[in-house]
């Protein structure tokens, strides 16, 4: 986890950053099984920063309603996931907060590696798929047809 | 002075542009959003996937063009698009025709009410429609009267090969889906490169929306669009003529433009926002309004939908985003515990976000320890079907203007009232669990089951319905409404029924129709009779 995240000109302020990060850490650990950064790398949480500025209101009463219960930055990230989770006052907050980290995550370059898809736009050079097996509709065909008649058909 | 003014230049505005063109009258559209430039298209992106400008949430979204809809009191909330092209920029292409049943309802199920035209009324404009869109598929579907496609089919892959097996384990229905989709080069466009962003707007030009399929051979022909006009209200005579528009310019400016006819095509929430928001002494409920009807009925389309998981990988986010249907269920068969049916769709596979989102909001993928392990067990090998379920129309389903919210412009926004019927219910029960019964024959190791898709409000449907009786529907059988005899509605508020498939190509051959009535009446000066 990366608590280098400091914009001064951003809507968060470095606490708010760091407690963002810290719940991004926990949602998604970084694992070297699989080689993959936590969702809490420094890159990562600035892109979910960024996507969250239509939500700041939102996110900063979150946090602050977090962090009257706990310092989230001292909690282990399963201690800090049983809060998120067992406490319905967060419930909205985190909920929304979880879809923006899931996006970053798995857009990072780091991580679509690992998973051996592709890094790239889908345009303009696009994907291949098989044409599949038509034969399989040769069953079908031997159907009648089945669509309800109405008067006059 | 407009010959003629459409309001909206989504599907049926801009079929029914292409066709009134040959009558060589001043043709004037006015629609409130812009051209989206296919350069802007979010797959141009490694981040595709969560580009907020193509949300198909209009409250969300919130693009200058958009106007709120208040979902508050519906469990669907509405999608759709603002812009030319409306809902086709970011519809999926799947693309099928009613049933010859659907225009029958009440004479075969005792449900709802009969159109007042048939299936073989709208087969020829069908045919037309599937050459100016450009569609592909095959023919000799058992499930539907004979009917052939420009194009060969888009690609089974191997998500439509393992449903394909399921299907036929089962004996079930199923055929390459029709598709508003490019598979070969057509008519300036380019084929289908799998993209696999259908549904966030085709960069490439491969799928048909109307903005690079009905508007340029529109345009060419003579008809005037314009852009970022945002429609008040329709304004009428002292003896109940439709007169004209009033609507702000891309600056900002209340604009008139008067026209002999106005053609109201903003699909069933925003064709009756705009006709209540139009009220006047003559018409103190609104336009069109006589009935009561206006903005009732209001039909979605309740989507049922049923994930796989499988131990081997299917397409993903490669291809268009659905490949093959089944209407085994579409008909009635009481013995189910409901009227009506629904087609089954696929949906093809999922990009690396949406399967973290579904996987979590599933309970598939933990948060914490074990998400890495869980989230590879289902990368590239989920699919989907869903089920598209008819919805009969109520009274109380419907459109009003929100009496608080508003656009951008100080007009009264749309509020929605919906609720699910105990038919609805018990169709999407059913539905999940054959779609559930499906994906085990396919092969399927895990089934995720969503009774209910929240987003999913893309169908408005029958908010001025047409009928022969003007105490109970809006328009006549040919889009005329029966207050305003220069006043037409042509897109999908003129539904009686919603039948179990995708209206599209359905609301673009009854545009067709109307357009073609319309040119036929003022051949005989009928038109206003």
């Amino acid at each position: 986890m990366s608590d280098e995240i400091i914009a001064s000109d951003a809507w968060y302020s470095p606490h708010e950053a760091s407690v963002i990060a810290a719940i991004a850490h926990a949602v998604i650990s970084a694992d070297a099984t699989y080689g993959v950064p936590g969702a809490g790398d420094g890159a990562i949480v600035a892109k979910v920063l960024v996507r969250l500025e239509p939500h700041q209101q939102r996110m900063r009463a979150g946090v602050e309603q977090l962090c009257e219960e706990c310092d989230p930055r001292a909690l282990s990230p399963d201690e800090l996931l049983r809060v998120l989770e067992l406490d319905s006052r967060h419930r909205s907050f985190y909920r929304l907060l979880s879809i923006y980290i899931v996006q970053a995550y798995y857009q990072d370059s780091r991580v679509l590696a690992s998973l051996a898809l592709p890094d790239r736009a889908p345009f303009p050079e696009g994907h291949a798929v098989q044409e599949g097996d038509w034969s399989l509709l040769d069953q079908v065909k031997t159907r009648k047809p089945f669509y309800r008649p109405v008067n006059g058909d | 002075m407009a010959d003629v003014l459409i309001i909206g230049a989504g599907a049926s505005a801009s079929a029914f542009a292409w066709s009134m063109a040959d009558t060589r009258m001043r043709i004037v559209c006015l629609e409130q959003g812009d051209w989206v430039n296919p350069a802007d298209y979010p797959s141009h992106d490694k981040d595709w996937e969560s580009d907020p400008r193509f949300n198909s949430n209009p409250n969300q979204r919130a693009n200058p063009a958009d106007y709120p809809i208040n979902c508050d009191d519906s469990p669907i909330t509405i999608a759709n698009y603002n812009g030319v092209g409306g809902g086709t920029i970011l519809f999926a292409g799947h693309f099928p025709r009613f049933h010859p049943s659907d225009f029958r309802v009440r004479q075969l199920d005792g449900v709802a009410a009969d159109w007042p035209i048939d299936y073989t009324t709208l087969e020829s404009f069908y045919d037309v429609n599937d050459k100016m869109m450009g569609v592909s598929g095959l023919a000799g579907d058992p499930a539907y009267p004979p009917k052939t496609a420009p194009m060969p089919p888009i690609p089974l892959g191997r998500s439509g090969e393992t449903l394909a097996h399921g299907f036929n384990q089962l004996g079930w229905h199923w055929w390459p889906s029709d598709m508003a989709i490019a598979t070969e080069p057509y008519d300036g466009r380019d084929r289908c490169i799998n993209l696999g962003a259908c549904g966030q707007g085709c960069a490439q030009g491969a799928k048909g929306s109307t903005d690079i399929t009905y508007w340029p051979h529109a345009m060419r022909a003579g008809v005037e669009l314009r852009t970022q006009c945002r429609v008040r209200e329709v304004t009428v005579d002292q003896t109940g003529r439709a007169t004209g528009a009033i609507y702000y310019d891309a600056a900002g400016n209340e604009q008139f433009q008067a026209a002999e006819m106005v053609v109201m095509a903003c699909n069933g929430i925003g064709t009756p926002r705009i006709l209540l928001n139009s009220t006047s002494t003559l018409f103190p409920d609104g336009l069109a309004n006589s009935s009561g009807e206006l903005g009732r009925n209001l039909m979605l389309h309740p989507y049922a939908t049923v994930d796989g998981i499988f131990s081997e990988p299917v397409d993903g986010a490669k291809g268009p985003l659905k490949c093959v249907a089944s209407h085994e269920f579409y008909e009635t068969d009481l013995a189910r515990g409901f009227v009506r049916g629904f087609s089954f769709e696929t949906q093809r596979g999922y990009g690396p976000v949406a399967t973290g989102l579904l996987g979590v909001a599933a309970g598939r993928i933990p948060k914490g320890s074990g998400h890495h392990a869980a989230y590879r067990k289902l990368s590239e090998r989920m699919l989907s079907l869903v089920a598209v379920c008819e919805d009969l129309p109520e009274a109380h389903n419907r459109v009003t203007l929100d009496p608080g919210k508003t656009d951008a412009h100080g007009i009264p926004a749309a509020k929605v009232d919906y609720t699910l019927s105990d038919n609805s219910h018990k169709m999407l029960n059913f539905a999940v669990a054959r779609g559930a019964e499906v994906m085990r024959a396919a092969g399927a190791e895990d089934v995720i089951e969503t009774k209910l898709l929240k987003n999913a409000g893309w169908h408005n449907m029958g908010t001025a319905r047409m009928g022969t009786d003007p105490s109970t529907s809006v328009v006549n059988e040919w889009g005329r409404s029966h207050d305003v005899n220069n006043l037409f509605v042509i897109d999908g508020s003129i539904f009686v029924t919603s039948a179990g498939v995708n209206p599209t190509r359905t609301i673009q051959a009854l545009a067709l129709y109307i357009a073609d009535q319309i040119k036929h009446k003022l051949a005989s000066a009928t038109l206003f009779d």
